[in-house]
């Protein structure tokens, strides 16, 4: 009996004990958050090769799948090591050594090694690979014989041991270490790629945080946290990217709770910015918007007060607040705030329709009279014929005669484009460019070398010898600090003198990402920069946000 | 003639005739082919242009691919490599995906074909019900009720009935997902393809069913009403059969000659035309990716789809001509 009221005596205790700690802690434990992150992509990524990678779509799932030897710090833009721990540049500027990252692990498990380095790059020189930015490693020593075919490697990779590796450049390039951190140049491993099936494209293996565990195609690709990354595992368990192409179905979908990413937005900004103001975000981007004139045609050829005239004419700031609702800010010339050598003091053009009226009299066309009408080509987007419209209409005030013509993006690109010889038929045209990487050369050398007149970039075929001998001695030069004056003095030439395009905004970001999603960055360069293996979800998501 | 010679005679009958429509498919084929391929070479714009990365393109990749994929071959030469390819049953690589067209066609028409027949099954209960209903009740307000919705489906946009399902069915209610086609579903073994989720499939196939339900509303009504006034309904009324079975028994069989052809058209348009539904539900379907084809100049995607819309098509008017025999005993295949 003594025994059975000991007994229950104990039980009543351990209860009280057992109410008494449940109390004290509050609330009952909660459930641990599912650590998933549902993003929504237009369409599935066109090359999950990096040596192909060429649009935002295909960066965007590189980028979490691959990594480099070195890597761009989402905020500042600055290089940070990745695959590299460290690296030594030479005094010349000619060499980089690059120590590897021990125990840095392909998703197939196996050690990465300075060898596969030497592949990966070699791979993107390989004329049989065909690489679209075959450009990023074009000025190592060697790159040019072996991609004709005129030596079996390249001279100015390689491997000094399993860990260290060097690289020799023809001639000194400054922002080398910048283009290995663009997407095209990670590090694959040899018996995955050497694939002739090419297995990689349904399967990339890399060395990135995340790796690919499912691709529905046009439904949905599914992205595991890399337990043996280097940098540690990723917080997230899982991304799913949702591929949605229709933006008005994804807004629902996002304001449904079946997404946490959003990197389009339908309607006015403005009012999705009012509405959900936590999930908003903007930041600036290294992009440039305008409107590109053809220079190998009349009538702008040789016609610098001509393109003046269109400068003066546009009401740039009307633009951004009226169409873009302030999501754009207008431009004064080419490198956006935030590049390096962004010159905050460049004049650029200020609305005045007065000037524009006695730029047109110099240029021979007084009051427009004289002019055609100029056809202003535009790819078929909402924004952009808003845009082409509010320029048609301040043209037209000063008597420049424009007819806006949309069309697909195919048809719109063989109309500027042409080929390297012949410019295309597009005379007037709307065009931007982002940076790749966060160097001036990014802009003004694609843009405005005589060199890559065409396809390349310069799409307009603006030359001019003083601007090309500034950016090619810029390029040649190690030390920003004397870089920078060369390059604002080709941006000034271009913008003041020369009046290359109609400039109109820098571009901004603009992403919705639900707030509990903590450690978001918005880089820069780009939303593809989001630091997704930094990324982690905070809060429970109530029942309807449960991930599907 | 005993009962197994007729039989073998009756499947001889139609083995013959699936054989001469099958026939008779191949210029057809050869026309869509050859049309489609001339429309998708005149049209401005360089596939290769948008393989070698769109607005920014090295010169020496635009020139390796057109190399790669024959693209500077004169007209001539590249149709008929492409016929040849065909005749083979290659339908080739596509080239943005850079993956073999077929393989593309195997996940994308089922996908297609799923949402059209449910939405086919969906429209076909409702609108012959509702046919039958306007047809007994001819004139009365329900007549004049259901013909009104009948129209107004009809004229409604696909793209908006969509989103404005959506906003019901999902965003305010919460009863259906928004989009998309499931993660979930059953695979079919042996094959990378998986079935889509149920209540995935609800709004994009009601979204479809809505629009064909009122035209077979219509033509059911039409067709019931002129079979109502048939001498042998008129008997069966007269020795007082009631009109539930008048209807159903005695006259809708005979009135369904008509709603099976409107079926069958139906059901091949909505087989190339959900592309809109596509669209709006994010259904990884074939409509889309032939008009993402088209966007791209990837020939031999939307040659190799349009192919399949085609074989589609006609089998399915070769199984509308096979119910007429089962719907009509009079009617025989020839």
């Amino acid at each position: 009996m003594i025994l059975f009221r000991r007994s229950l005596a104990f039980w009543a205790l351990a209860s009280l004990l057992l109410v008494a700690v449940a109390c004290s802690s509050g609330e009952p434990p909660k459930p641990a958050v599912e650590q998933v992150l549902r993003m929504r992509m237009r369409e599935n990524p066109p090359d999950t090769d990096p040596a192909q990678s060429a649009d935002t779509l295909s960066d965007r799932i590189n980028l979490a799948i691959h990594d480099g030897l070195v890597d761009f710090d989402p905020r500042s833009v600055e290089l940070i090591p990745a695959v590299a721990e460290s690296w030594d540049i030479s005094h010349d500027g000619l060499q980089f050594t690059f120590h590897l990252r021990p125990g840095v692990h392909f998703h197939n498990h196996r050690v990465l090694t300075s060898a596969d380095v030497v592949y990966s790059f070699t791979r993107i020189l390989d004329p049989k690979v065909n690489s679209k930015r075959r450009e990023i490693l074009a000025d190592i020593k060697g790159a040019e014989t072996f991609t004709r075919g005129k030596s079996s490697s390249v001279q100015g990779l390689e491997a000094l041991d399993a860990g260290t590796i060097r690289i020799t450049l023809e001639r000194p390039l400054a922002y080398f270490l910048q283009l290995l951190g663009t997407p095209a140049a990670a590090i694959v491993p040899r018996e995955v790629y050497e694939d002739p099936q090419k297995g990689f494209l349904s399967h990339p293996v890399g060395c990135g945080p995340f790796k690919l565990s499912r691709w529905e195609r046009s439904q949905f690709m599914e992205l595991e946290a890399f337990g043996d990354y280097y940098g540690g595992r990723p917080k997230l368990s899982r991304i799913l990217v949702r591929f949605i192409e229709n933006p008005a179905s994804a807004m629902e979908e996002y304001r449904h709770g079946g997404l946490e990413y959003m990197d389009e937005m339908v309607g006015s900004e403005s009012t999705i910015a009012r509405e959900m103001p936590q999930d908003y975000r903007k930041a600036p981007f290294l992009g440039t918007f305008y409107f590109g004139f053809n220079l190998a045609r009349l009538p702008f050829k040789g016609n610098v007060e001509l393109r003046k005239a269109f400068n003066y004419a546009v009401d740039r700031q009307a633009l951004c607040e009226q169409v873009f609702e302030g999501t754009l800010s207008p431009s004064r010339g080419i490198l956006t705030p935030g590049t390096p050598g962004y010159n905050p003091e460049l004049k650029g053009y200020s609305y005045d329709p007065g000037r524009a009226r006695e730029s047109l009299v110099k240029a021979g066309y007084p009051g427009g009279k004289g002019l055609p009408v100029l056809d202003l080509w535009v790819n078929n987007n909402q924004k952009l014929l808003e845009a082409a419209q509010k320029v048609q209409a301040d043209l037209k005030a000063v008597g420049i005669p424009v007819r806006v013509k949309a069309a697909d993006f195919a048809t719109f690109l063989q109309a500027l484009q042409g080929t390297p010889e012949a410019p295309g038929e597009a005379l007037f045209y709307r065009y931007g460019w982002n940076a790749d990487y966060p160097d001036p050369d990014a802009f003004l050398y694609w843009l405005l070398h005589s060199r890559n007149a065409g396809p390349a970039g310069n799409i307009g075929r603006y030359s001019n010898p003083k601007v090309d001998a500034l950016l090619d001695r810029a390029r040649s030069l190690v030390r920003m600090e004397e870089r920078i004056p060369l390059y604002r003095e080709a941006e000034r030439i271009a913008v003041e003198e020369d009046a290359v395009w109609l400039f109109l905004a820098d571009y901004t970001q603009r992403v919705l990402i639900k707030p509990y999603v903590k450690g978001v960055v918005l880089s820069p360069l780009g939303a593809i920069r989001i630091p997704l293996e930094r990324l982690w979800i905070e809060a429970p998501a109530p029942a309807s946000q449960k991930p599907r | 003639m005993d009962r197994g010679t007729r039989a073998r005679l009756a499947e001889a009958s139609v083995s013959g005739y699936l054989l001469r429509r099958l026939l008779s498919l191949l210029p057809v084929l050869w026309a869509v082919v050859t049309l489609i391929w001339l429309i998708l070479f005149v049209l401005p714009g360089d596939p290769a242009a948008l393989m070698a990365g769109g607005l920014r393109a090295d010169p020496h990749v635009l020139a390796t691919i057109r190399a790669d994929w024959g693209l500077d071959d004169s007209a001539p030469v590249q149709y008929l490599r492409y016929l040849a390819h065909l005749a083979s049953g290659d339908f080739g690589n596509s080239y943005l995906q850079g993956r073999p067209v077929s393989r593309i066609l195997a996940e994308t028409f089922p996908a297609t074909a799923i949402l059209a027949l449910a939405a086919m099954v969906l429209a076909s209960l409702g609108g012959v019900a509702l046919g039958v209903v306007c047809a007994a009740w001819e004139q009365r307000w329900v007549d004049h009720l259901v013909s009104f919705i009948s129209l107004v489906l009809i004229s409604l946009p696909v793209f908006w009935l969509g989103m404005m399902l959506i906003l019901l069915f999902a965003s305010s209610l919460g009863w259906l997902p928004v989009l998309g086609y499931g993660m979930e579903g059953r695979r079919i073994p042996g094959t990378g393809f998986h079935l889509p989720e149920l209540k995935h499939l609800i709004l994009p196939a009601l979204t479809l069913a809505l629009f064909s339900l009122g035209a077979i509303c219509r033509v059911t009504r039409a067709s019931l009403l002129e079979v109502l006034k048939q001498p042998y309904v008129r008997s069966a009324r007269a020795k007082g059969t009631s009109p539930l079975a008048l209807h159903l028994r005695a006259a809708l069989r005979n009135a369904l000659i008509p709603v099976v052809t409107v079926l069958g058209i139906d059901l091949a348009t909505l087989l190339g035309g959900a592309v809109a539904t596509e669209f709006v539900f994010a259904w990884p379907g074939l409509g889309k990716t032939i008009v993402h084809g088209i966007a791209d100049r990837d020939l031999p995607l939307v040659e190799g789809g349009v192919i399949c819309l085609c074989l589609a098509f006609v089998l399915v008017n070769v199984a509308v001509d096979l119910c007429y025999t089962l719907v009509d005993p009079r009617v025989r295949l020839q």
